[in-house]
């Protein structure tokens, strides 16, 4: 017998079925065959059972209805009319599959980009347009200004043109890039991402004493406080321009470092970046020194060279993983 | 195919068993015998009872669903509540020029009209079919005698299409029933539908209805018909209510729809039409001249039932906007029967950046022809996506590129487990090889997983005791003989780092200085180099590979002629990888089947072979 109270909330009208062995048989039978009474409402216990018959009927009645369907069910609608993503995604998937139809009327749109993070992430990000940050030469905007301020950019051919989205958000790009390209992103936008790591600090507010200021009535005095920021994460990185070696890709180095992680480091591996003393500790060495005769250093002669020449951006140059 | 819902028990003997378990929990029954004949002859009826109502049950439920639903009525009702058009047979067509040579006929008239309907033959695998013009064309004497006729858009290419006209009529009932129209046939080509409504039944003037699809406005007077497929299989006509879609025709008036019932993809092809019929110019016959501008194309049967499954989402998430790239594929696989499949990524995700781009790669069917192809392109950027996608971005076309999957495989065989002989087996799992690519990989996207091959091979038969496989891939480089050729082919797989054994690259056979060689590896070495056929160095650099991306540059490489006769070689790659080859983007791997082969090796580990002496 399937307990149609449990789910009933007051949405369907309800439900009264039940086996009618004793009403339908003659009355005789009751008197004069009650095991066979017991043996038939017994086989219908057994069919109205949940993964029998009467089960699967009683499911028919709400196979589609959105509020009372099985999230097994409502898999196969979101199937239907989600492209297939699974009732999972969502913390609620109900009320995110009354809204699918909507939402894709509106794909393409600041809304639905919006829309999608805190449907399918429950997250807010924030969605950017790169190119308000280009400049324009010969505007007399702000876009048109030159220098720190005013904090343009040049096109670079990637986020920073007209046809760039950038999402900066706290998950990461390989977590939504293929249902976001599928759901939301206008084709033919370059699709930039930034991830936002943020550290939850432990903030701990020390009183030696406190006491009652005699003269100020009520109000009450720190005599002394101390206040501990926590480290927000146990190993944080930042990614740097590629150095030009030969991956081709960004760098990722430890904003933190200090000298003493060097300390363990063999002469044989600093032989390898530097070519002598001089260049390792010299004055003059990285330091555009023109008169440096090992040609490692950035010089002012006729040879093209690059800022980063000669430095070193990852703590670990060499010897760890490049993205 | 889809998969199905499972709610009940769907076994006879399990239900009797779980029946029989009921029944001993009770105290009444625990003491029951269950096997004796008679009880268990009731439970027997019992659980058949179970049994058939559990089916039923699961039937229903499966139907409920379009992605369960196994009748095509359940899943056309789901994809039209969708809002999605199931399509209908379709007509192919033909494009071809008609002319009329007059020269010399005095009296000859000013303009020649050729009449909707006119029809042209043409023979398709030795079966005639009849194809006919949809609308009236015009010809101009230009002064010589020389008529050319043209279509209403001015141009020389007229259309002509297949099929038989049929024509439906029905008269309109009483207003307070609701009045569906089907119409028998179910080679209907639904977009091919002229409605005219007549006044009454005898009445000669009309009114004409056009497709609701194509309304801009409406309201209580607009005419407009749409057209379903009905349960069985039919179509069924259907108007507004006079209210929400339009006009609806009144009590007493006639319908007529005129449609062509059409022989679908069986006409595809043709290529030589013929008129049916002459034209007469002052009472003397004379005969079209038809050159066919391009072949019967676009035929197709009625859409299949795991088309609609896979498309009618799609085209629900799309709102018959062109945003997202899925958005794209829906919408060319829905509408264009040439097209296979389509390939569609974003100018970000394009080799090289292009922004403000959507890149397309349409894999068409086999036997298009360069015009059609072009055809569809344009009616794709002239029908869609210059009306559909988001403002200022362009679509460009990409050709589909080849990769060719070199697929050897050895299986250990047991002849004493099958009638059949060794060479026949060897036979059976190539053919299941070229199969199992046509219907697996052979398409944008898909993706060769070789152990899913694998188990398919040993599961073949009984025989097939174990199987190995050992794949490459090779792509096909136009080469200018007698001149220097440099290139790139990128491979969409990483290739195997040098090996002092192996060879990791090797191309099909060529002459260079008057030898026949190859272009291989240096072992060891991602630098290319040309061997004669006893490995001697004839040039020791002509280029390199770069294995952690796929592609081999070759430079300046100058052949004085391709052993093969064909104008291309063949460059044979070993994969980082075999167990799966991932192409992106336009790249389709297909099975080489010249160079795939399959070899049998006798093994009685299973049976044994007694021989007495």
């Amino acid at each position: 017998m399937s307990f149609e109270t449990e789910k009933d909330y007051f949405r369907l009208a309800p439900n009264f079925k039940t086996s009618l062995v004793k009403q339908v048989l003659p009355e005789h039978f009751a008197e004069n065959y009650p095991s066979l009474v017991s043996f038939l409402e017994g086989y219908y216990e057994f069919l109205d059972s949940d993964d029998n018959f009467g089960g699967a009927v009683n499911e028919l009645l709400t196979i589609r209805d959105t509020q009372d369907a099985t999230l097994k069910n409502i898999d196969l609608v979101f199937d239907e009319i989600a492209l297939g993503i699974s009732a999972g995604q969502f913390i609620y998937p109900r009320e995110a599959l009354l809204n699918f139809g909507n939402f894709f009327r509106v794909k393409g749109s600041l809304y639905s980009a919006d829309g999608f993070f805190r449907a399918f992430f429950n997250e807010n990000v924030e969605i950017i347009y790169p190119k308000k940050r280009l400049m324009r030469v010969s505007d007399t905007s702000k876009q048109g200004h030159i220098g720190a301020e005013a904090d343009n950019l040049l096109q670079d051919g990637k986020i920073y043109q007209i046809f760039s989205i950038l999402i900066r958000s706290p998950i990461s790009l390989v977590t939504w890039e293929t249902m976001y390209r599928n759901f939301v992103h206008p084709s033919g936008f370059h699709l930039a991402s930034e991830t936002v790591l943020e550290g939850i600090g432990n903030v701990e507010i020390l009183t030696a004493e406190s006491f009652t200021d005699p003269f100020a009535n009520s109000t009450r005095v720190f005599a002394s406080a101390q206040v501990i920021l926590g480290q927000p994460f146990a190993s944080t990185s930042i990614l740097i321009r590629d150095n030009e070696d030969a991956d081709s890709a960004s760098q990722r180095m430890d904003p933190l470092s200090l000298c003493s992680m060097y300390s363990n480091y063999s002469m044989d591996s600093i032989a390898s970046w530097y070519s002598n003393i001089d260049e390792w500790g010299g004055l003059n060495s990285l330091t555009m020194d023109d008169a440096d005769s090992g040609g490692a250093a950035i010089t002012f002669d006729h040879t093209l060279k690059t800022f980063d020449h000669q430095q070193f951006q990852t703590y670990s140059y060499g010897s760890t993983s490049t993205i | 195919m889809a998969s199905t819902i499972k709610s009940t028990d769907l076994d006879f003997t399990n239900i009797k068993q779980k029946l029989k378990s009921h029944f001993q929990s009770k105290t009444e029954f625990n003491d029951y015998d269950f096997e004796a004949s008679g009880i268990s002859n009731i439970l027997d009826v019992l659980a058949y009872n179970t049994h058939v109502n559990g089916l039923t049950a699961n039937y229903s439920l499966n139907e409920a669903f379009l992605t369960t639903a196994q009748l095509r009525s359940s899943v056309v009702s789901h994809a039209q509540t969708l809002g999605y058009e199931v399509k209908s047979s379709t007509a192919p067509k033909a494009l071809v020029n008609l002319s009329l040579n007059l020269t010399g006929v005095s009296g000859r008239p000013a303009q020649i009209e050729l009449a909707t309907g006119t029809t042209f033959t043409s023979s398709i695998d030795g079966i005639s079919y009849t194809f006919r013009t949809r609308e009236a064309v015009y010809a101009q004497d230009d002064g010589t005698g020389q008529y050319v006729f043209k279509a209403s858009d001015s141009t020389e290419n007229i259309a002509i299409f297949e099929g038989i006209e049929k024509v439906k009529t029905f008269l309109v009932g009483e207003k307070d029933e609701r009045q569906v129209y089907v119409i028998p046939d179910v080679t209907m080509d639904t977009s091919t539908a002229v409605v005219e409504v007549f006044e009454t039944a005898s009445s000669s003037s009309f009114v004409t209805y056009t497709p609701l699809s194509q309304a801009i406005n409406i309201n209580e007077n607009t005419l407009h018909f749409s057209i379903y497929e009905s349960p069985n299989g039919f179509y069924e006509l259907n108007f507004g209510d006079g209210i929400s879609f339009g006009k609806s025709p009144e009590p007493g008036e006639k319908v007529v729809v005129k449609y062509l019932s059409t022989k679908a993809n069986l006409a595809n092809n043709g290529t030589v039409f013929s008129p049916s019929s002459t034209i007469t110019i002052n009472n003397v016959n004379y005969t079209l001249s038809t050159v066919t501008a391009t072949e019967s194309t676009g035929g197709s049967p009625k859409q299949s039932i795991e088309s609609v499954r896979q498309l009618a989402p799609i085209a629900f998430a799309s709102q018959k906007r062109l945003v997202t790239s899925l958005d794209y594929k829906g919408m060319i696989e829905s509408n264009f029967p040439q097209v296979k499949n389509v390939a569609v990524w974003s100018g970000d995700q394009n080799l090289p950046l292009d922004y403000g781009a959507i890149y397309l790669s349409l894999n068409f069917e086999n036997g298009i022809s360069d015009a059609v192809k072009q055809s569809v392109k344009d009616a794709i950027v002239g029908n869609y996506t210059n009306n559909l996608s988001v403002m200022s971005m362009t679509t460009k076309f990409t050709d589909p590129i080849d990769v060719f999957m070199e697929v050897n495989v050895n299986f250990q065989f047991d002849p004493a487990l099958t009638g059949k002989t060794l060479g026949a087996m060897e036979t059976d799992v190539y053919q299941f090889v070229q199969g199992y690519f046509r219907r697996n990989v052979e398409n944008f996207g898909a993706v060769f997983r070789k152990s899913n091959l694998q188990t398919e091979i040993d599961a073949l038969d009984a025989s097939i005791l174990s199987s190995n496989i050992s794949v490459k891939a090779s792509m096909r480089q136009d080469i200018t003989i007698n001149a220097l050729n440099t290139f790139l082919l990128n491979f969409p797989v990483k290739i195997s780092t040098p090996d002092d054994v192996l060879f990791r690259i090797q191309s099909s056979a060529f002459e260079f200085k008057g030898v026949v060689a190859t272009i291989k590896n240096k072992l060891s070495s991602t630098v290319l180099q040309v061997f004669d056929l006893d490995g001697n160095i004839l040039l020791d650099n002509v280029g390199e590979y770069t294995p952690s991306t796929g592609i081999i540059a070759v430079n300046s490489f100058e052949p004085s002629q391709i052993i093969s006769g064909q104008p291309y070689l063949i460059f044979s790659v070993s994969p980082e990888t075999e167990s799966n080859i991932k192409p992106l983007r336009n790249f389709i791997l297909k099975l080489d089947t010249a160079r795939s082969s399959t070899t049998a090796i006798v093994d009685r580990q299973t049976t044994s072979l007694e021989v007495t002496v």
